[in-house]
């Protein structure tokens, strides 16, 4: 599934950032034009993709954010916008008035909020961020992106029932950004991590929050009891693959996933369909792990890998490796 | 057809120049939305060429279910933010109603998103456009999208009349000299919207023997195609069965003939797919 980049600009300065580079890059006064979101509307709905995704920097920050949320609505998509929840008071009056043009809007509008600790956010931030989920916590599913071995999640209980958000948690795990120096999550340090998350899962499963673990987490990481257990907790739906995502620059220039931003980037206009677009950055993904199968050796033998069940960890961290060791001219990038 | 139905008088709702021009076509220029009614009902649905309609933004036009089928026209300075204009669509996008913007860049935009949505535009290319670079882009869209939308004036009448295209699209406007009489509140004729304003008027309709229409279409269809009978200018532009602005630029490059040549191409591919059955 594709993410639109409305905007370069951000609000907030997370060390673990995973659009740095592709910031880093650009001055940040590229917005998405109404020209290519019609474009992209038509390319989607050409090609079967029934929902628009709404990225940043942080996405309310486009001035006309609001309308084109009304317009991917209309077109009958629905549409998740991944914000910080630091929004204006006029992104919130043009969120409301989506909601009262849209009736049935709280079924195909979602917001998956990134939220930090307000114990690590300045109060301002925290502030800004609480107003919205109180205003419209409902159509949020919470995110956390771990970047630290000692994370906490409390503070995410809390906000899902003081704010009546959507029983779920998105965790993703911070990668390493090809080229660039962010904070992530090493690959000796995942086993701490996921340790740390399955401390959370009998709370989780009390309080009936379902974990929803993002795309790099490797299968061996947990022992089958721990499998098990986010099996129940997570309702079934867990997964260790790798989710062949496209990102789409506001000035429509693409790439496979923030982490890989730096390579092989195209501009939308050069496919001649959505269904080429992915196939293309699949395909990438495929290339990269024909050298190399996954972050560990012996993930090239390993029998979940082979059967679909196991991604073989983040393509980023197989990138950083074959470049430490200078394996990156097989890949023609 | 009856030599009267040829021309169209746009006049002014006032029942006496309803009267007045009766067995000829008119477009009726209402002054407000509550007067489409009444002129529904005043004139026989063969008689309205069109109901034209002024006004600021498309946000707040509601077109009612019993307008539907009528042949609305509105000229509006902008389209106004989208989630002003979407409460209305449903009325506006299943409606023969067109909405029509000076070719502005915020214009042209308005005209894609809105053409997106199943609405019927339509941009007011002239003498005065400049942007041809996005009109050329918007054409791009137009003719050769692959999503159902609905096609933007004039581009739909090059696609739709090109084969017997001669004079460009203008009558889309109401604005070809020798075929609409702009009529002003006291009945006074004159050739064009622009001379109307000027009041440089050719006549009454309180004397219509007088006007000599046939005599005025003549010499109006000769001065189009005045610039035609030179070896220069637009005598040598492939594009000047589609142009509606016809002025010869014999001494600069023509800034329009870039943008024409592309709908002339366009309307070509539309339909050449079409004797193809693509």
């Amino acid at each position: 599934m594709p993410n639109i980049l409305l905007t370069q600009k951000c609000v907030r300065s997370c060390p673990y950032c995973f659009a740095r580079k592709q910031m880093n890059e650009n001055d940040g006064g590229d917005t998405l034009k109404w020209e290519d979101l019609v474009y992209l509307a038509d390319m989607f709905a050409q090609g079967g993709c029934k929902e628009m995704r709404f990225l940043g920097g942080e996405p309310t920050l486009h001035p006309a954010f609001s309308d084109f949320v009304a317009y991917s609505l209309q077109r009958g998509f629905s549409v998740t916008v991944f914000t910080s929840g630091i929004m204006s008071d006029k992104v919130k009056a043009g969120l409301r008035r989506v909601y009262k043009t849209f009736p049935g809007a709280d079924k195909d509008l979602s917001f998956l909020c990134n939220l930090n600790d307000p114990e690590v956010s300045p109060p301002e931030e925290t502030k800004k961020v609480e107003e919205f989920l109180g205003e419209f916590g409902a159509s949020v599913m919470p995110g956390f992106n771990i970047y630290r071995k000692d994370f906490s999640l409390d503070f995410l209980f809390r906000y899902i029932e003081n704010y009546k958000l959507r029983r779920s948690i998105r965790l993703g795990i911070t990668h390493p950004i090809f080229k660039e120096n962010n904070s992530y999550i090493s690959i000796p340090g995942m086993k701490e991590v996921t340790e740390r998350i399955m401390g959370y899962v009998p709370r989780l499963i009390k309080e009936d929050v379902a974990p929803s673990l993002d795309c790099g987490f490797p299968l061996c990481h947990f022992d089958d009891a721990q499998l098990g257990l986010l099996y129940k907790a997570s309702r079934g739906t867990g997964k260790f693959t790798c989710g062949s995502p496209v990102d789409i620059g506001p000035d429509m220039m693409a790439w496979a996933c923030f982490p890989l931003s730096g390579i092989r980037r195209r501009s939308v206009y050069e496919f001649d369909s959505y269904r080429e677009m992915m196939d293309y950055y699949r395909d990438l993904g495929r290339d990269i792990r024909k050298e190399s199968a996954g972050i560990y050796e012996k993930c090239a033998a390993c029998d979940w890998l082979k059967r679909g069940l196991c991604g073989g960890g983040c393509t980023a961290h197989i990138l950083k490796e074959m470049d430490n060791s200078n394996r990156l001219g097989a890949l023609n990038l | 057809m009856k030599s009267e139905m040829k021309y169209v008088f746009v006049i002014p709702f006032k029942k006496e120049l309803v009267e007045k021009t009766r067995g000829f076509k008119v477009a009726v220029r209402a002054a407000e939305a509550g007067e489409i009614d009444r002129i529904s009902a005043s004139v026989s649905p063969k008689a309205l060429h069109c109901i034209e309609l002024v006004g600021e933004s498309l946000a707040g036009v509601e077109i009612k279910k019993e307008w539907r089928k009528l042949p609305l026209v509105f000229r509006l300075e902008k389209a106004g933010p989208l989630l002003d204009i979407i409460p209305s669509l449903p009325g506006l996008s299943g409606s023969m109603a067109r909405f029509y913007f000076p070719a502005t860049r915020e214009n042209i935009t308005s005209a894609r998103v809105l053409s997106s949505l199943m609405v019927k535009t339509g941009l007011l290319i002239g003498e005065e456009t400049s942007e041809w670079e996005a009109l050329e882009d918007l054409l791009a869209y137009d003719s050769c999208g692959k999503v159902a939308h609905s096609a933007v004036e004039p581009f739909l009448r090059v696609y739709t009349g090109y084969k017997s295209l001669h004079d460009g699209y203008d009558e889309l406007y109401l604005d070809r000299e020798g075929v609409f009489f702009h009529c002003d509140e006291s009945g006074n004729v004159a050739l064009s919207r622009e001379a109307l304003r000027k009041k440089d008027c050719i006549g009454s309709l309180d004397d219509l023997p007088g006007l000599d229409l046939d005599g005025r279409a003549l010499a109006a269809r000769v001065e189009r195609r005045l610039p035609l009978a030179k070896f220069e200018g637009c005598a040598v532009c492939r594009a000047w069965r589609v142009c509606a602005v016809r002025k010869s630029e014999k001494d600069r490059p023509c800034p329009r003939k870039k943008f024409m040549t592309a709908l002339l191409e366009a309307a070509e591919e539309v339909n050449r797919n079409a004797d193809d059955n693509i």
